[in-house]
C-alpha cells in the first residue's frame, strides 16, 4: 500500500514536471524578447531598427536610402502584402497587443479604421507638425485632427482619363471635356467597329468609383478624428444616383464593357486595344505599363471629364501614407522614418523614375522638373501637366472607421445591379441602408443629410 | 455467403481478444497501472498543448461571443444577442445554403469518382496502375491557391478553352465565374483537387483487405463486378465513411478556393460567400471579433451536427458500431 501511494506521489510529481516543463518551453518562447526579432524597434548599439510594412514598388531602394543617409536609425522592410493583406495582419497584431510593425503604409482612407482602434500614434510631438506646409491642404487634412498628426502622407491618386492616342486618332475621336462628349464618344466608337469600346467599368473599383462620385461634387461620408462614435452617410442622393445610371445606362446600352477589376479580361483589353480609355488615378500607369508593355508610347493623358462645361472638379483614388503604430517602442526614431522617408528629394527619384508614384511632397510635386518629366508610356509627353493641376483641385475626402465594409457593400450592390438584378437607383438606397444599419450596429450615431 | 466470410473474419478477432481474459488478468492489471502512469507523464506534454492551443483558444472564442464591442473599444456583456442575430442574419444563413447545395452536388460526385477510380486501380495492377495513381492524385499536391488562380484561367469567357470551343459555334463563352455559375465551376475545381485524396484513403483501405477473402470469392465463382460491389465495397465501406465525413467538414468550412476568387471576381463571390468567408471578412476586414467568435462558433455546432448526423446515419457501415 505504501509503494503504491508513493508510486501515486511519483506518478503525480512527474505529470506536474511534465506539464511545468511544456507550459515552461511555451512561455519562453511566447515572451522570447523580440529584441533579435524584427517588428519590436531594437536599440543596439546606439542605432534605433524600426521596422516598415510597405507594398510600394521599388520600395526597397526608398529604404536603402534612408539608410545610408542615416546612422543612428535604420529601417528594416518587411512586405507584409499589399493593402487589404497587410490592414488584416495588423489589425490582428493591434487585436492580440504585439506583433505590429513601428511604421506602416496605409492608405488615407484606413486612417479612421486604425486610429479608432488606438492602432496610430500621435506623432505631433515628435515634429509632424513642422512638415505641414511640405503637403497640399486637401491630404494633410485627412491624416490630421486638431493639431494631432496621425500619419504623413506620400503619393496620391488624382483621376485623369488615359486614352490610346493611335487609336483616337484612327476613329477621328478627341478627348472628352464633358460626360456627354464621352457618351458621344462611345456611340461614334461602337458605330464604326462593334468590337471597340470607349472603356471598361471595372466593377469590384468601389475606391475609383468613389473617386468619380467625388469629382461629380459628391461627399459620401463625413467624420472626424475627434468625434469617433458620429459618422455622416449621404449615399442616396442626386449626385450618387447621377454618376451610377450614367454608368449604368453606358453598360446597358453596350456603349461602356464591363469587367472585374484585376480580371485577365480587363487586362487583355487594355492590351490589345479593345478598350481605348480607362479613367483612373496618376499611379496606375505603372500597373498599366506592366499589362499593356506593347502599347507603351502610345498613351495619352487628358483631365477627367466635367459634368458642367468649364467646370474643374476633380476626383482621388487611393494614395498613402506613413503612419506609427501604437505598438512601437521607438516612437522618436519611428516618426523620423514617417516623416523623413519620402520627405526629400532624393527618395522621390527612385519613387518617381522606378515606382511610378504621384507625390504629394509639395517641393517635388510642385517643382518644374517633375511638371516637365517626360513619360515614355505616354510618348515621351508630360502627363504630370494633367496630373498636378489635377492633385490641387481635389476636395477633401473623408472616410468611416468601416472603410473595408463599406467598400465591399458597394462593390455587391453595384455588381448586382450591373447584373440586373436591381436598378442602379435602388443600389444607392440599398448602399445608404446597409451602410447606416452596420453603422448603427457598432454603436455609432449616424446622421443621414 | 461473402457477408458470411467477413463476419466470420471480425468474428474471429474479437474471440481472440476475449479470451485473454482469465488467469492472468491480475498481473496485467498492475502492468497496466504501471503503464498508465508512464502514459500520463508521456501525455503531459501533449495536454498541455492541447489545453493551450485548442481549449484556451475555444474557451476565449466563446468569451468573445458572449460579448460585444463599439467601434471606440468598449467590451459588453452581450449575452446570446450575437447568437440571435446570427439566426436572423441573411449572409450567415444565405452561405450556410449555399455551402449546402455545393455539397449535395460536390461530395458524391466527388466520392463516386474516388471509388471507381481506386477500385480500378486495386482491379489491375500493370505498371499503367501505378502512373495512373500518382496522376490521379498530382491535383492533390498542387497547392489550392494556384490550382484555382490556374482555374481561374481556363474559366476565362474570352481567354479560356471554352470561349475556342464556344468561338466554332459562334457563340459568346458562358460566363463560368459569373454569380450564375460560379458555385458550380467550384464544385469543379475542388472535385478536380480532391478526388486524388479521397482515392488514396479508399485505395489504401482497399490494400490492407485480406486476399483470401478474394480468393475465396472467386472460388465460388464471382467476377471482377461482383468481386467490387460485393467483397470490396461493403468491407472499405468505413473509409468511404470517413472520407465522407471529411468531405461534410470541408464542404461547411469552404474558403480558401471561393477567396481566391473574390480577388478576380469580387461581382461574382460576395464577402459572405461562405459562412467561414464570411467570418474571416468579420474578423480581419471589419474588425469584428466578437461577431467573428459567435458566427464560428455556430458554423463549429453545425459542422459537428452534420458530422453526428451523418455517422449516426451509416452506423451500420462505418465500423464505429455494431
Amino acid at each position: 500500500m505504501a509503494v503504491h501511494s508513493s508510486h501515486a506521489s511519483r506518478r503525480w510529481l512527474g505529470i506536474g514536471i511534465a506539464a511545468l516543463a511544456s507550459l515552461g518551453l511555451v512561455a519562453c518562447s511566447s515572451s522570447d524578447p523580440g529584441g533579435a526579432a524584427p517588428g519590436d524597434g531594437g536599440d543596439e548599439g546606439g542605432v534605433t531598427t524600426v521596422t516598415l510594412w510597405a507594398w510600394y514598388p521599388e520600395v526597397q531602394q526608398v529604404v536603402d536610402v534612408f539608410n545610408e543617409n542615416h546612422d543612428d536609425v535604420q529601417v528594416d522592410l518587411v512586405n507584409a502584402g499589399v493593402g487589404e493583406d497587410a490592414y488584416a495582419k495588423l489589425r490582428t497584431a493591434l487585436e492580440s497587443g504585439t506583433g505590429a510593425p513601428d511604421v506602416i503604409q496605409m492608405e488615407l482612407s484606413e486612417l479612421p479604421s486604425f486610429q479608432v482602434m488606438d492602432g496610430l500614434l500621435d506623432i505631433a510631438p515628435h515634429g509632424a507638425n513642422d512638415v505641414a506646409g511640405d503637403y497640399p491642404d486637401w491630404v494633410w487634412e485627412q491624416v490630421s485632427q486638431d493639431g494631432a498628426v496621425y500619419a504623413i502622407p506620400v503619393d496620391a491618386g488624382p483621376i485623369a482619363s488615359m486614352y490610346r492616342a493611335d487609336l483616337y486618332d484612327e476613329y477621328g475621336l478627341e478627348p472628352a471635356q464633358t460626360w456627354d462628349e464621352y457618351r458621344a464618344n462611345a456611340q461614334a466608337l461602337q458605330a464604326a467597329d462593334p468590337d471597340l469600346y470607349i472603356s471598361a467599368f471595372q466593377i469590384g473599383n468601389a475606391s475609383n468609383l468613389v473617386g468619380l462620385i467625388q469629382q461629380a461634387g459628391g461627399e459620401p461620408y463625413g467624420y472626424d478624428f475627434e468625434n469617433p462614435e458620429d459618422v455622416t452617410i449621404d449615399f442616396d442622393n442626386e449626385i450618387t444616383r447621377r454618376v451610377l445610371n450614367y454608368w449604368g445606362d453606358l453598360i446597358d446600352e453596350g456603349l461602356v464593357a464591363a469587367q472585374p477589376y484585376h480580371s485577365t479580361e480587363w487586362d487583355n483589353g487594355i492590351a490589345t486595344g479593345a478598350y481605348l480609355t480607362t479613367i483612373e488615378a496618376a499611379w496606375r500607369p505603372g500597373y498599366l505599363s506592366n499589362v499593356a508593355d506593347s502599347t507603351a508610347g502610345q498613351w495619352r493623358v487628358a483631365p477627367i471629364p466635367q459634368w458642367e462645361e468649364g467646370d474643374d472638379l476633380q476626383g482621388n483614388h487611393g494614395g498613402s501614407t506613413f503612419a506609427v503604430t501604437s505598438q512601437t517602442d521607438s516612437p522618436e526614431a519611428s516618426a523620423q522614418v514617417a516623416i523623413e522617408i519620402f520627405g526629400s528629394d532624393e527618395p522621390w527619384e527612385v519613387g518617381i523614375e522606378e515606382a511610378f508614384l504621384f507625390p504629394v511632397y509639395n517641393p517635388v510635386a510642385q517643382s518644374e522638373e517633375f511638371l516637365e518629366r517626360p513619360y515614355e508610356f505616354f510618348g515621351g509627353e508630360s502627363a504630370n501637366e494633367v496630373f498636378v493641376p489635377a492633385a490641387q483641385s481635389v476636395s477633401p475626402l473623408e472616410f468611416t472607421p468601416f472603410d473595408s465594409f463599406a467598400k465591399s457593400t458597394i462593390n455587391e450592390q453595384v455588381a448586382a445591379a450591373i447584373a440586373g438584378e436591381q436598378t442602379m437607383d435602388e443600389a444607392a438606397a440599398e448602399i445608404q441602408r446597409i451602410l447606416v444599419e452596420y453603422a448603427q450596429s457598432v454603436g455609432m450615431t449616424v446622421t443621414e443629410p | 455467403m461473402t457477408k458470411a466470410i467477413a463476419a466470420d473474419h471480425v468474428g474471429s478477432t474479437t474471440a481472440a481478444a476475449g479470451s485473454t481474459s482469465g488467469p492472468t488478468l491480475k498481473r496485467r492489471r498492475t502492468q497496466a497501472e504501471s503503464r498508465g502512469r508512464y502514459g500520463w507523464v508521456l501525455l503531459a506534454p501533449f495536454a498541455a498543448t492541447f489545453v493551450l492551443f485548442l481549449i484556451v483558444p475555444l474557451a476565449y472564442a466563446l468569451w468573445l461571443s458572449l460579448h460585444s464591442r463599439s467601434i471606440t473599444g468598449s467590451q459588453n456583456w452581450a449575452g446570446f444577442d450575437n447568437y440571435i442575430r446570427v439566426f436572423s442574419d441573411s449572409s450567415f444563413l444565405g452561405g450556410l445554403g449555399r455551402v449546402l447545395l455545393y455539397g449535395v452536388l460536390q461530395a458524391p460526385i466527388m466520392l463516386v469518382l474516388a471509388l471507381v477510380l481506386a477500385l480500378m486501380l486495386d482491379a489491375v495492377t500493370t505498371r499503367l496502375s501505378r502512373l495512373s495513381r500518382i496522376v490521379a492524385f498530382m491535383p492533390y499536391a498542387v497547392p489550392a491557391v494556384i490550382g484555382v488562380l490556374m482555374w481561374g484561367f481556363l474559366y476565362s469567357p474570352q481567354l479560356g478553352p471554352a470561349s475556342i470551343l464556344t468561338a466554332l459555334f459562334g457563340d459568346a463563352a458562358p460566363d463560368l465565374l459569373g454569380s450564375n455559375l460560379v458555385l458550380y465551376s467550384l464544385v469543379n475545381i475542388v472535385t478536380w483537387q480532391m478526388t486524388g485524396y479521397n482515392m488514396i484513403i479508399i485505395y489504401a483501405a482497399l490494400q490492407g483487405l485480406p486476399r483470401e477473402i478474394y480468393e475465396a470469392a472467386r472460388i465460388d465463382g464471382a467476377g471482377g463486378w461482383k468481386l467490387a460491389t460485393q467483397i470490396k465495397l461493403p468491407l472499405v465501406a468505413p473509409a468511404v465513411v470517413l472520407s465522407t465525413v471529411f468531405t461534410i467538414i470541408a464542404t461547411l468550412q469552404l474558403f480558401s478556393e471561393p477567396k481566391v476568387l473574390q480577388s478576380t471576381r469580387p461581382d461574382a463571390v460576395p464577402a459572405d460567400f461562405t459562412p467561414n468567408m464570411y467570418a474571416y471578412n468579420q474578423a480581419f476586414a471589419y474588425g469584428q471579433f466578437n461577431y467573428a467568435a459567435t458566427i464560428s462558433f455556430v458554423l463549429g455546432v453545425v459542422i459537428i451536427i452534420g458530422s453526428y448526423i451523418f455517422l449516426y446515419v451509416t452506423r451500420r457501415r462505418s465500423g464505429l458500431h455494431d
